[in-house]
């Protein structure tokens, strides 16, 4: 390779570092001050960009070209600050002391909103907007031309950096959020307003990301997948950096940035593989990333728990046998579309109970879980479709792939906790949805692999519905087993107290490393059986949407009871079902559903019904 | 009667605090040892490096004539040398009786089974040992409703299951009703002495410190300023001045 | 008992909890204006669990703070900082990464209706060691360096009331006496003080009265002079 063209790599290198480093950046700050791994930092991003392609043109237009760009620009970013606000006020100030992964859900309930709310403001087409006066043509690099609006992204980054400095240098207000970044409680002691110091962290974030998403303009249109697209590179940016390193951000932002740019040369495909590895690498040398400080180890999850696991009394085994034997009439009593329903009931269930193994149990927070419900739907369709194995040896080979998968991003992921472990498996998916996506060759990429039918003897619907009830229902009973056996109790025992189950013998990394395999497999043969449900499958399957549903499954049917995911996988999938249908606002429900859930009720549904029905343990 | 426990020269800066200062003591079995300090002097820092939490920068850790000075938490815990936590931790989703059970599961090396149900399992040894510290009654009942001395006997419960040979406690009567210490000390060393067992523990309360123990070891600053018997101890000079603190402007009453 | 009329802080019947463990078994006292108290007791008695209950940093279950006649249990703990109470806590807690500056900018508080009585300026003549390091990051500086720092920081909010946590432990015996100077400099101004202590000798430097506390209890209350001649006391509460 020679020289220009090397120089010219690494200045698009710089480019994107820039940009990655203005998105990453507001991210990092407002998790050191608010301790909140905010998902809507995408939607900011999305936001500054559908403002800046409506304000800018207008503006240009009313004012002069120049003065409007960047005038719209700048405008852009403002108003996605007082968003920012806005969201700190009205959810945000309620969710401080909630578990991080209600956190976490909480605000991908905005996403889910912004994203409908997007469609309905701004229509469902992407819209380009202007190049940037004075900076459309190119200029010549060693004989190279070199695109003049990249030069000024080289730039803005180090520029941004440099004006954060300045602002945490020389202004109270900066001065302060580094004091807060260090020990909250105690700038609250000393007479600071935290509610007032949060807002104005929020605003600057939120500002920030907005910025990043407005400069986007020229290069690619408005569009609305630029959200999720963002955040899982945010994610790497700031895990990598430090959680709360503002230049951690940026020596983050250029390894990647130069990574990618160098990589494509490489995986022309996969860059974030290159991007997951690296963080892989810097995080077993370093956990707390190149910048950040060692995370203060929690006594014990958040999630734990004073409900004790009862074996059940004869009436709730009477009950459970019966509603097996009525729902295994179904095929008897209803048409085919409702069976097709039921089929995916189950399907869901068994993915959900797989999630509640590593969060009701474990108190262990994936929030990529759909990697694994993916891994052995694509399992199981590549066989069927690329070498015609039977139905059975892929049903078989779903949960096998789908572990192994799990066991290996496991076997370095185990050992973390709370955000950097949420952050982290999602990730994870991320990055088997970009192989997904990418490796059209294989998976056929955004198409998906179609005529993965069962065999000639499970075509029929009826039959499927058995053979979904026998695997699916008998796995659902097996995870059941699991939680009332030692190995459930041991998986409990580190969630409620870490330090004490280590210092009893027990070896918590490794249970919830065999927990992540476990539940790998589980989630893999659901994807499986899905497969041949659906006779064709898509990296939808993959998607962060899905690990949220899932997500939302379990807790609506509750972390700390044994079969609530079973209820919550059913009634979310049915309202699905029905709602989709009807309105096209299925995003604005879901989201603001799940923000009411998290406010609402946090111990799920099936816990919430509990609560009522069954005798509360007294107190003393 | 033998050496149990010899630490050896022991070390541990954190950045530029020295928590732990070239300290060495030894426990002969069936001993009951206290260590007392003001804040700061580095008695937590000294049973984590016991228990196996912290791995000193220099020195040696012998238990049972083996060296212990690099062994985890779980193979600290295999060797014989049970630890109570000054933040009481049990398992707040368990019944009392089951987070005596889960210990005896681990004991048993169950801790992978998939299939048993361990609600059955040991259920007569973890009745025992709960009946033994005094709570047989509560069995049924989720530690999360527990009360705070109770909590504490559940503890001692999970911590005698393996039969150590020397339990270590971090200030085991912290949090509770003077009324309900002495309780809860009487009923360790009356255990402790039929079991022949050894006890090392921190205590700030003196009635606790001076009645329950048979040698008393003083740390100031990372560095051991004193060991002997409770009254020489008490009569010791250097640690007087240390509880009381003349900082070089003594009042002659002082 | 020497309490004047003019109480400014008083805490009554004060109950506190972690989690299960029931910390403060009833704590009372009464701080009156322009007088230094000592809270004294072993570790592990209560100390900090009361500055912090007063200060709003730990709920407390039962029991009232009373500042300047109003009720300020249940508030925030930066409007009770605002209102006038200083809080130092214990191991000092200064902004590892802030310069001196910005750790005094950060505790800077004009109270509304008040002269800002401190300034970093004025704080250099009490503490002249950080004079010379206004620059410095607090990760840099002694242990008795940072406790200066701790107690300027705090000033610059311009309290009526110090609260004072152990601001002698692990200071060389030089420091301390300094410290004890300083702190009874502060009282000669007319400041109100609260002191938690394990330190005998420091507090008889600061102090007229004592409170002496055990097991979350205050065992005895009387004049720092009374605890200074009864060797019970001492004995009983304090030594080993």
């Amino acid at each position: 390779m020679d020289f220009a063209f090397f120089i010219l790599q690494f200045l698009n290198g710089l480019a994107s570092a820039s940009s990655l480093f203005i998105a990453a950046c507001g991210l990092s700050i407002i998790f050191g001050v608010t301790r909140i791994v905010n998902f809507a930092h995408g939607s900011f991003y999305m936001l500054g960009a559908y403002f800046a392609v409506t304000l800018a043109p207008r503006l240009m237009e009313s004012i002069n070209p120049f003065l409007g760009f960047w005038g719209g620009i700048l405008a852009a970013a403002m108003i996605v600050g007082l968003l920012g606000v806005l969201m700190e006020m009205l959810l945000l100030r309620r969710i401080y002391h909630v578990p991080e992964l209600f956190q976490l859900l909480a605000t991908f309930g905005v996403v889910l909103i912004v994203q409908d709310l997007v469609v309905l403001i701004w229509g469902p087409e992407d819209i380009l907007g202007p190049r940037a006066p004075g900076l459309k043509g190119a200029v010549n690099i060693l004989d190279q031309r070199f695109p003049e609006y990249e030069l000024f992204l080289v730039a803005a980054g180090p520029l941004i950096l440099g004006a954060i400095w300045l602002l945490f240098r020389k202004t109270r207000f900066g001065v302060l959020v580094r004091a807060a970044t260090e020990d909250r409680e105690m700038t609250d002691a000393l007479g600071i307003n935290q509610k007032l110091l949060f807002t104005g962290v929020l605003f600057l974030g939120a500002s920030l990301a907005g910025l990043a998403g407005a400069l986007q303009i020229p290069k690619e249109p408005a569009n609305g997948f630029m959200d999720i697209n963002m955040i899982a590179e945010a994610f790497v940016v700031t895990v990598i950096g430090g959680m709360g390193s503002v230049p951690g951000a940026f020596l983050a932002a250029l390894l990647i940035g130069e990574l990618q740019a160098f990589g494509i040369l490489l995986f022309a495909k996969s860059t974030l593989v290159l991007a997951f590895l690296a963080m892989a690498v810097v995080l077993i040398l370093r956990p707390q990333g190149l910048l950040g400080k060692p995370a203060v180890n929690t006594e014990h999850s958040e999630f734990a728990s004073s409900i004790p696991l009862r074996p059940w009394p004869r009436w709730l085994v009477l009950a459970w046998l019966g509603a097996i034997v009525v729902f295994a009439c179904l095929p008897f009593v209803v048409d085919s579309f409702t069976l097709k329903l039921a089929i995916e009931v189950m399907v869901f269930a068994l993915f959900a109970m797989s999630l509640n193994l590593l969060i009701g149990l474990g108190g262990v927070i994936s929030f990529g879980h759909a990697a694994w419900f993916g891994v052995g739907a694509y399992a199981a369709g590549l066989l069927a479709v690329h070498s015609h194995s039977p139905m059975l040896l892929a049903l078989a080979a779903a949960p096998l792939a789908a572990g192994v998968a799990a066991a290996l991003v496991g076997a370095f992921i185990a050992r973390l906790s709370g955000v950097y472990l949420a952050m982290l498996t999602l990730a994870a998916a991320q990055l088997i949805y970009a192989i997904a996506f990418q490796w059209t060759g294989l998976t056929g990429g955004d198409d998906g692999l179609v005529g993965a039918w069962p065999d000639a003897w499970a075509k029929s619907r009826v039959v499927y519905f058995y053979l979904t009830l026998a695997l699916a229902g008998g796995a659902v009973f097996a995870l059941r087993h699991i939680a009332y056996a030692p190995f459930g109790y041991v998986l409990r025992a580190g969630r409620d107290g870490p330090a004490r189950a280590e210092a009893i013998g027990i070896n918590v990394a490794a249970a919830r490393w065999v927990a992540f395999t476990i539940a790998g497999m589980a989630a893999g043969l659901a994807g499986g059986l899905y497969t041949f449900s659906k006779g064709s499958i898509d990296p939808t399957v993959l998607s962060i949407p899905t690990s949220v549903d899932v997500l939302a499954m379990t807790l609506l049917g509750g972390v700390h009871t044994v079969l609530g995911p079973v209820f919550g996988a059913a009634a979310l999938h049915l309202l699905q079902d029905f709602a989709m249908p009807i309105t096209d606002h299925w995003r604005l429900i879901l989201g603001g559903g799940i923000i009411a859930m998290v406010l609402a009720f946090p111990e799920g549904l099936v816990g919430k019904l509990r609560s009522w029905f069954m005798p509360a343990e007294e107190t003393p | 009667m033998s050496v149990q426990l010899s630490v050896q020269g022991l070390c541990k800066r954190f950045g530029g605090v020295v928590a732990s200062d070239d300290v060495s003591f030894d426990l002969k079995s069936e001993e009951h040892l206290a260590v007392i300090g003001p804040n700061g002097a580095g008695k937590s820092t000294l049973f984590k490096m016991i228990g196996g939490q912290l791995r000193p920068d220099a020195g040696q850790i012998r238990f049972d004539g083996h060296d212990i000075t690099k062994a985890g938490p779980r193979a600290v815990w295999r060797s014989g040398l049970g630890q109570t936590f000054q933040i009481t931790a049990t398992f707040s989703s368990f019944t009392v009786r089951e987070n005596v059970q889960i210990a005896l599961m681990s004991l048993n090396r169950q801790t992978r089974n998939l299939w048993a149900a361990a609600h059955e399992l040991h259920r007569d040894e973890a009745q025992a040992l709960i009946d033994a510290v005094g709570i047989g009654d509560f069995a049924e009942r989720s530690c999360g409703v527990l009360a705070y001395g109770d909590l504490k006997r559940v503890e001692l419960a999970i911590a005698l299951a393996s039969r150590p040979r020397l339990l270590m406690m971090d200030e085991p009567t912290a949090g509770m009703a003077p009324a309900e210490r002495r309780a809860l000390m009487d009923l360790v060393t009356k255990m402790a002495r039929r079991e022949g067992m050894g006890i090392l523990f921190t205590e700030h309360d003196m009635d606790i410190v001076f009645g329950h123990a048979d040698r008393v070891l003083v740390l100031d600053q990372g560095c051991i300023v004193a060991q002997g018997s409770p009254d020489a101890v008490r009569a010791d000079a250097k640690v007087q001045e240390i509880y009381l603190g003349t900082g070089g402007m003594a009042d002659e009453r002082v | 008992m020497s309490v004047s009329e003019d109480v400014i802080l008083k805490v009554r019947d004060l109950n506190a909890y972690y989690g299960a463990a029931h910390i403060l078994h009833g704590i009372n006292l009464e701080l009156s204006r322009g007088e230094a108290a000592v809270l004294i007791g072993r570790n592990g008695a209560g100390k900090s669990t009361t500055l912090k209950s007063i200060m709003g940093l730990v709920r407390p279950a039962a029991g009232e703070v009373i500042f300047e006649g109003d009720k300020i249990n249940g508030l925030a703990p930066y409007q009770i900082a605002r209102m006038g109470l200083g809080y130092v806590p214990e191991d000092r807690r200064v902004f590892a990464t802030l310069t001196v500056s910005e750790n005094l900018e950060v505790g800077r508080h004009e109270r509304p209706g008040m002269k800002a009585e401190w300034t970093p300026d004025r704080l250099f003549e009490l503490f002249p060691n950080l004079a010379e390091m206004r620059e410095r990051t607090a990760n840099q500086m002694s242990g008795g360096e940072q406790q200066m720092l701790a107690i300027s920081r705090t000033l610059m909010g311009n309290p009526s009331v110090l609260l004072l946590d152990e601001p002698s432990e692990g200071l060389a015996p030089v420091i301390v006496e300094s410290m004890a100077m300083a702190l009874r400099t502060l009282v000669d101004t007319g400041l109100s003080i609260l002191l938690c202590e394990q330190n005998l000798a420091f507090a008889a430097a600061i102090c007229t009265r004592a409170y002496v506390i055990e097991t979350g209890q205050i065992r005895h209350e009387g004049t720092m002079n009374e605890l200074l001649d009864r060797a019970d006391l001492r004995k009983a509460y304090l030594a080993v």
